[in-house]
């Protein structure tokens, strides 16, 4: 979203007290069933988990406190980490996509840092160490455009809606919800100021985190009442914490979904690889990719994913889309020509005319309709009585009940992913056969200083280059 | 805890169109105080540093320095060429301890000494655990910032050391968060000018470049991850108009005060203010300042005002949308900006009125 429709939003937002939604569909596809949500209250700067209530959003939350979260002793997660586990074993059953919700980016880092911690940890439980890569597999599929498992609720609600405030304080998730689902008869503002008081970043409330701080000295004073005390309060005041932080989750997640939006008719292919991905990294402990194939197959899976949204969100939803348009990336056109000799066959060439402004349409520009029936490339443009003329080859599409029809009206747009992945496995093979020094070795091997080669090596680039 | 040193610095760099801001660092106020004597509340909010959060900066920090700092001299003495075991260490924090008002001249004359000793091409400690620098910030005896990185390391091979910071910061990927890195950059800045500053007196400044290493935490407890050495042109040319700004801050208010010696509370309505989306993450007085300016465009953010002009009126905007004709060329030309972006918002010219109707 550029900062005129920014500023344009949040000055209609604020005039009407309530946020305004920018998107008209949903970015994300409907919550399966069951869905698993994770609200977590960390130590301050230790960013070690003290307490976490998890569960199905739609019941009551299972709380797990830790008195004593610097200690080795991680025992007290063994129920989160059973309850994750049965949760990934049940979708994975179905083949269903799993949907796990959080409250707000801070949460995702404890998850993570839960990963980091355990999922190698030899002092740990087998179920530790499972809990530790499935962690990692949620930060991991967070980081994903487009993907489809991990809900990070005030994320996803600025994705969708504007506020009448700052942007910065759109950070709080509390501040947020003021907007979203505003008291009657109170400026959202002033409610959203209100609730900045308190923090929503998975830490207790400051007068409550400093006397657990100080309760937990004389928690760890041995066995007598008086530790025993401190600890019952020490988890009293967690238990509260985990539930406040649980709560806000649930009004964040009835907020979004109370937006009522339709659901953004691309979103298929973007669970389908969601699911396939988050699935097969729950399921097994994956090392983080550190060698050039494995990193080169992460950056092909990011691209592909980034692509796949793009092209969800231009075709599915309007303001997106009117948005590329403005940036000549979708245009409206009436097909003014077909000339298909065979039906049903290639060659198909289409041409469209648009009397739109801003174009980003050159020779080479793969275009595709909203529907997704049709793809082509385009092969020349040209102007005539102030219109642009646009002549594709078709791609996809030649079917007779598919070719657009002349006097066919519709957007197209230039978000055509190709998933290119297999082709490109290909060739990392061929690379790893080849055995380069440039990517294998340390670096490349310097030429000797002493004299030029004794090859000509142009034509040895002549020769590569005919293929001898 | 006072607005003054390094953190004052690092406040002001971050915002130096904010006089108000610079003026009370250089007045060295305690932020809760000033608030409550300017806006007659207590301020509602949280503020400060968390028990927890010293402690395990306090924890970090002892964990790195114990054993003649063993923790350091391990992840420094490689990267900087000496043996970890025959590293010296002088810890101005066990040799001068006490509160800072008592401790620091002693440590930043010892800190000189050991400059001078530097230059002199004597045998310098390899490792200074809390040195003390000053940043002079006018040109007055007393018109500076003490400056107290955690350590300095020599560097073997440039002849001279280069400030550190030990930061209890959780690197994941050895990555660290970016909000976390801009304020310690921004400290080591001033760590950097400071050095130089001290160096210069030693005829040693041409040796101290833009550079300065960060020791942050591994995810497994307190084990520190590999030290990162970082160029840091950019931090120190923030800190660098930072103490341009106190330098003018302090004639302006020198200005003010030219009939009475009126406290900085009743200065505030005569000292330039600049609201920014990062005062509410930073300053104490950021809802105080948002109020004076409430319903102008910079309440929507530096987006908005960057867009509108921060004192630009919503109510002038919404009239503008509405129909009013515009005064000047920058309106007519900000009512058909906003009129087309209207429609990415699904919102025809005349859905533009009804909605603001």
């Amino acid at each position: 979203m550029n900062a005129t429709t920014e500023t344009l939003g949040r000055v209609l937002a604020r005039h009407q007290g309530r946020a305004l939604p920018i998107r008209s569909t949903f970015a994300l596809s409907e919550d399966p069933s069951p869905v698993f949500a994770i609200a977590p209250i960390k130590m301050v700067a230790e960013e070690i988990v003290q307490a976490i209530a998890f569960g199905d959003p739609d019941g009551p939350p299972q709380v797990v406190t830790r008195w004593n979260p610097l200690s080795r002793d991680a025992g007290d997660l063994e129920i989160f980490a059973a309850a994750l586990n049965d949760y990934v074993e049940a979708v994975a059953r179905g083949d269903q996509l799993p949907r796990f919700w959080l409250p707000h980016r801070s949460a995702l880092t404890v998850v993570e840092l839960l990963g980091h911690r355990y999922r190698t940890n030899q002092m740990a439980s087998d179920s530790l160490r499972r809990m530790g890569w499935q962690c990692r597999a949620i930060a991991e599929e967070a980081t994903y455009g487009g993907q489809q498992a991990v809900a990070i609720a005030g994320e996803i609600l600025r994705a969708h809606v504007l506020t009448g405030q700052a942007p910065i304080k759109d950070g709080h998730l509390g501040a947020l919800l003021a907007w979203v689902a505003p008291v009657a008869g109170r400026d959202p503002a002033e409610v959203a100021d209100e609730q900045a008081l308190v923090p929503a970043s998975g830490v207790l409330e400051r007068s409550i985190d400093d006397r657990v701080e100080g309760l937990r000295r004389e928690a760890k004073r041995g066995r007598g009442p008086v530790a025993a005390r401190a600890r019952a309060e020490i988890e009293t005041r967690l238990t509260q914490g985990a539930l406040n932080e649980w709560e806000l989750l649930l009004e964040a997640r009835r907020a979004f979904w109370s937006l009522g939006l339709p659901e953004g008719p691309g979103l298929g292919p973007l669970v389908a690889e969601s699911k396939r991905r988050s699935l097969y990294r729950l399921q097994q402990d994956l090392n983080p990719p550190s060698r050039p194939h494995s990193l080169a197959r992460l950056v092909d899976d990011h691209e592909y994913a980034a692509d796949l949204a793009e092209d969800a969100d231009v075709r599915g939803d309007l303001h997106v889309r009117e948005l590329a348009r403005r940036k000549g990336r979708a245009l409206l056109a009436e097909v003014v020509r077909v000339e298909q000799p065979r039906s049903s066959r290639r060659p198909c060439y289409v041409t469209l005319r648009t009397t739109q402004e801003v174009l980003r349409v050159r020779q080479g520009t793969a275009l595709r309709d909203i529907g997704g029936r049709v793809e082509g490339r385009v092969e020349d443009v040209w102007e005539a009585r102030g219109a642009t003329l646009l002549r594709l080859e078709l791609t996809r599409g030649v079917q007779r009940s598919r070719v657009p029809v002349v006097g066919d009206v519709t957007d197209w747009v230039d978000t055509a992913p190709h998933d290119l992945r297999r082709r490109r496995r290909e060739v990392h093979d061929a690379m790893q056969a080849a055995a380069s020094p440039l990517v294998y070795d340390q670096g490349v091997v310097g030429v000797g200083t002493s004299g030029s080669p004794s090859v000509d090596l142009l034509a040895v680039a002549e020769r590569l280059r005919r293929g001898a | 805890m006072t607005l003054s040193s390094t953190r004052g610095l690092v406040r002001v760099s971050k915002n130096p169109d904010c006089h108000l801001q610079a003026a009370m660092a250089l007045e060295r106020v305690r932020e809760p105080e000033f608030y409550r004597s300017v806006t007659g509340t207590e301020y509602p909010g949280e503020y400060g540093e968390r028990v927890s959060a010293r402690r395990r900066g306090a924890k970090f920090e002892a964990s790195l320095r114990q054993n003649n700092a063993a923790g350091l001299r391990q992840v420094l003495g490689p990267l900087f060429g000496w043996d970890l075991d025959s590293m010296a260490v002088r810890d101005f924090g066990e040799e001068v301890p006490g509160p800072p008002t008592t401790m620091r001249t002693l440590r930043l004359t010892r800190t000189r000494r050991i400059l001078g000793d530097l230059a002199a091409g004597r045998e310098v400690p390899q490792l200074l655990i809390q040195p003390q620098l000053a940043l002079p910030t006018g040109s007055g005896p007393r018109q500076l910032e003490f400056v107290s990185p955690d350590f300095m390391v020599l560097d073997s091979a440039a002849g001279i050391y280069v400030p550190g910071e030990e930061k209890s910061f959780i690197l994941r990927d050895n990555v660290a968060e970016p909000g976390d890195l801009d304020l310690t950059r921004r400290q080591a800045g001033a760590q950097i000018l400071a050095l130089r500053a001290e160096s210069r007196l030693v005829g040693l400044a041409d040796r101290v470049a833009n550079r300065a290493v960060f020791v942050m935490a591994t995810p497994y407890g307190m084990k520190p991850a590999p030290p990162v050495v970082e160029q840091l042109d950019a931090a120190v040319y923030e800190i660098e108009r930072a103490v341009a700004t106190i330098a003018t801050v302090r004639e302006e208010l020198a200005m003010l005060r030219s009939t009475g010696d009126a406290p900085l509370e009743f200065l505030v309505d005569e000292i330039p203010t600049h609201l920014q989306e990062e005062c509410h993450r930073t300053c104490i007085l950021a809802a105080y300042c948002e109020a004076r300016q409430a319903d102008s465009a910079v309440v929507l953010g530096d987006g908005a005002a960057d867009l509108l002009g921060a004192d630009m009126r919503l109510d002038r905007v919404r009239a503008l949308l509405q129909g009013a004709p515009p005064a000047t060329a920058e309106e007519r030309e900000l009512v058909a900006r906003l009129t087309v972006a209207g429609r990415a918002l699904g919102l025809e010219p005349d859905d533009l009125v009804r909605e603001l109707a």
